[in-house]
């Protein structure tokens, strides 16, 4: 025999009172059911009987099952898209992008923990979000003795941005050193004749 | 004025051959090149702008495939630790014969490696088979002329290969003493080092954006 609760239903317009039986499958009989006019409340579990016993046990583990499914929403995620943000583009002096290296990004005033790691894209490029102003300092490694250093200073807003070039490019590096080797002939042209002059 | 504009000539040449020299390889080195049978080797992966000297330590995420081939026609992997600027490994071959250590560079997100590095091994004095060099898989350096009688000719012919197949390039060779020299190789004609001493040896060279280095020594 499968147990049962039966539950009072009023229709207010005709005042008719009407019990509506409920099966439950899994529940034992309770042992002394009281009769359902000698109740008070149309609940059945309001009162202390065997049956009202069983359904709070049932109603406590039902409760302790939800508890974790709870504590689970509360690891849910959510998103939003966020455009922008401050990057980099890393390539070599033959203009090949650094694909796919190591990038650390370092906060101001914080040299040691990284604010964020990551990774060059396919094309070379990396983006961050920096949260303060100040000097950003990024490192980009591609595993093979190639490092790459960009200070990136972050004002107030995204026009104040100015990027500031670790190392000459190949050709500006030629360019300085003919310079320096034409400089230091013409020194040495100026002060040679000078010295024969005196000898 | 005729001396200063010689002057500056020269040291803008020197200062771009300044340049190349600086280019950066990896390249596999032995402690004994021609070892003797069970003898422990060491094999250690390099890095660097002055061979024989590893400036760098390789990113570990960029290793792929480390294999030795053996002279039995079979390969087998082997594994590293980082010491100084370096991964090093020690084996001991069994057997008499040319081995091949190699390694390769690849990031982990593209397919192919972009780098390979080969070192040839002769183990027991039994330099029997210059076809041994090849592994026949892809760029790599081979020399077509028996390394043991390099030194008696006095040239070592040079060629690149891509799966099997002679390619055009131009090979940088980087002695451990002396100065670099680059040599041309195509389909048909391999290039030709010219062997004054014994040393260690470093060949590197690109093709189609990939570069390959291969390393020897001539005792």
């Amino acid at each position: 025999m499968f147990p049962s609760i039966r539950i009072r239903m009023k229709n207010h317009k005709t005042n008719h009172k009407d019990d509506t039986e409920v099966v439950l499958p899994s529940m034992k009989i309770c042992a002394n059911p009281k009769p359902l006019e000698d109740w008070a409340s149309p609940l059945p579990f309001c009162r202390p009987c065997n049956l009202t016993l069983h359904l709070k046990k049932r109603f406590i583990i039902a409760i302790l099952f939800l508890i974790p499914f709870q504590l689970c929403m509360g690891h849910s995620t959510s998103h939003s898209a966020v455009k922008g943000g401050t990057g980099i583009m890393a390539h070599y002096d033959d203009k090949k992008p650094m694909n796919y290296c190591d990038v650390k990004v370092f906060a101001p005033g914080d040299s040691k923990t990284e604010f964020q790691t990551g990774m060059t894209d396919k094309n070379g490029r990396f983006l961050f979000f920096p949260d303060t102003t100040g000097t950003w300092h990024i490192v980009v490694d591609d595993g093979m003795g190639h490092l790459m250093k960009v200070d990136i200073d972050i004002g107030e807003t995204s026009d104040a941005q100015k990027q500031r070039p670790a190392q000459l490019s190949r050709f500006s590096g030629a360019i300085v050193g003919i310079s320096l080797i034409f400089g230091l002939f013409g020194i040495s042209t100026i002060f040679l004749p000078i010295k024969r002059f005196r000898k | 004025m005729r001396t200063i504009k010689k002057y500056s000539i020269v040291l803008a040449v020197l200062g771009l051959y300044t340049g190349t020299a600086s280019a950066h390889e990896h390249w596999v080195d032995m402690n004994q090149f021609y070892p003797a049978v069970d003898e422990t080797n060491r094999i250690s992966i390099c890095s660097g702008h002055s061979f024989p000297k590893s400036a760098t330590l390789l990113g570990k995420r960029l290793l792929h495939d480390l294999r030795i081939f053996l002279p039995d026609n079979k390969s087998t992997v082997f594994k590293t630790t980082s010491q100084d600027q370096r991964w090093v490994s020690d084996l001991a071959i069994k057997t008499a014969g040319t081995v091949i250590v190699s390694f390769s560079l690849k990031k982990p997100q593209i397919e192919d490696p972009f780098y390979r590095a080969t070192a040839i091994v002769i183990c027991g004095n039994a330099d029997n088979n210059e076809s041994s060099y090849s592994t026949g898989k892809g760029l790599e350096i081979v020399p077509t002329g028996k390394l043991s009688q390099a030194r008696k000719t006095g040239a070592l012919p040079l060629t690149l290969l891509l799966n099997g197949k002679r390619v055009s390039a131009r090979l940088t060779i980087l002695p451990e003493h002396g100065k670099s020299t680059i040599l041309s190789t195509t389909e048909k004609r391999p290039a030709e080092l010219k062997i004054n001493k014994n040393s260690r040896y470093l060949v590197t060279t690109s093709y189609k954006g990939k570069g390959c280095s291969l390393a020897f020594a001539l005792e």
